[in-house]
């Protein structure tokens, strides 16, 4: 159940057969959430936190008038609010941008983690300042890269970061894809671009041959192209070397040992 | 809920739109393409550029033409020395 989250904590550092252990003892029941569903509420008590391994879910923040943003976008293998743990109440919305099956980790089993295994909660740790990584690019991209580039380093950074839990093809020679259950009215919103131009830079990005996205299957026809034309840098997803592979587009990090 | 569809058209081309939104009425539907033109012509303006050649083309599930907006309807233009 938890095995994406163990695959994409071993690309941030090692993990022993004992945390492993300790944290498939640490998961509790499995929900599931149909799309649409508001999955965690904003100031509500929480006594749990939550791990994605199926679907979609996004955080967001709302305004008066009924207007949304998305601030982060949790794929399998995400917390998508392990945050909650420390904040117990949070500040915004967790919603299922497609239907979801989740895995709870009830918060006196990760104190229990904290107790008890000391590397592997600098991990958990490591993985909540990460998803700040994430959301200061995000930040970037809303602040000051064009329409167009805001699009295509999306879909570059869903390409890494579903590449790493086995839900997306590694980027080779060959084109690359990857399932992405969103209209394009969903992936306007979560851009913060109205649906009209989201589907005038899809076009231009079918025309300059980088890509396509249609019948929610995203096809990168040419990978070098559009994280040339998003300006992406992997580093800031905080992903090591796989051991014993050839140079990928990633960055080496740091060893392979525990370095936590 | 109706579904619509907005077809955009610029100065390098069409862009279909296969899969519409749903909105309540054809009011909404006008007030929504306005604002995907403006949109537009905002990313544009940042690299020096407001080309308002085009138009946004609503149409139903069956295609039938239910309004059009043009670019240069969504923006209103002052320049020095006029009234």
């Amino acid at each position: 159940m938890i095995d994406k989250l163990l695959i994409k904590l071993r690309r941030y550092d090692k993990i022993s057969a004992e945390e492993e252990e300790a944290l498939r003892a640490a998961a509790g029941e499995t929900i599931r959430c149909k799309r649409g569903t508001t999955v965690v509420r904003a100031r509500t008590e929480l006594s749990f936190s939550a791990l994605l391994v199926d679907g979609l879910v996004h955080s967001f923040k709302d305004m008066a008038d009924g207007s949304r943003q998305t601030v982060q976008l949790a794929v399998p293998g995400d917390f998508i609010d392990l945050h909650s743990f420390l904040m117990k109440q949070v500040d915004h919305n967790l919603a299922a941008l497609s239907n979801c099956r989740l895995v709870k980790f009830p918060h006196d089993r990760l104190v229990e983690i904290t107790r008890n295994h000391d590397h592997l909660t600098r991990v958990l740790w490591l993985s909540t300042v990460l998803d700040g990584s994430i959301e200061r690019e995000t930040i970037a991209s809303l602040g000051i890269r064009s329409a167009v580039s805001r699009l295509a380093h999306l879909f570059c950074e869903l390409q890494v970061r579903l590449e790493v839990v086995g839900l997306a093809s590694a980027c080779t020679a060959e084109s690359c894809r990857y399932d992405l259950q969103l209209n394009q009215e969903e992936l306007s919103d979560i851009l913060g671009m109205t649906p009209v131009h989201m589907n005038r830079m899809l076009r231009e990005l079918r025309e300059r041959g980088l890509l396509t996205f249609k019948g929610q299957i995203v096809e990168i026809s040419d990978w070098e192209g559009l994280f040339a034309l998003a300006e992406f840098d992997p580093f800031y997803l905080g992903l090591r070397e796989r051991p014993a592979e050839p140079m990928s587009a990633f960055h080496p990090f740091r060893t392979l040992n525990e370095t936590l | 809920m109706p579904r619509y569809f907005f077809h955009v058209r610029d100065g390098t081309g069409v862009a279909q739109d296969e899969d519409g939104r749903e909105l309540a009425n054809v009011e909404l539907a006008r007030s929504e393409a306005l604002k995907g033109v403006r949109s537009i012509i905002s990313d544009e303006v940042k690299r020096g550029l407001i080309d308002l050649r085009g138009e946004v083309t609503v149409t139903n599930r069956a295609g039938a033409v239910l309004l059009r907006v043009r670019f240069e309807e969504a923006v209103e233009l002052r320049l020095e020395g006029e009234a």
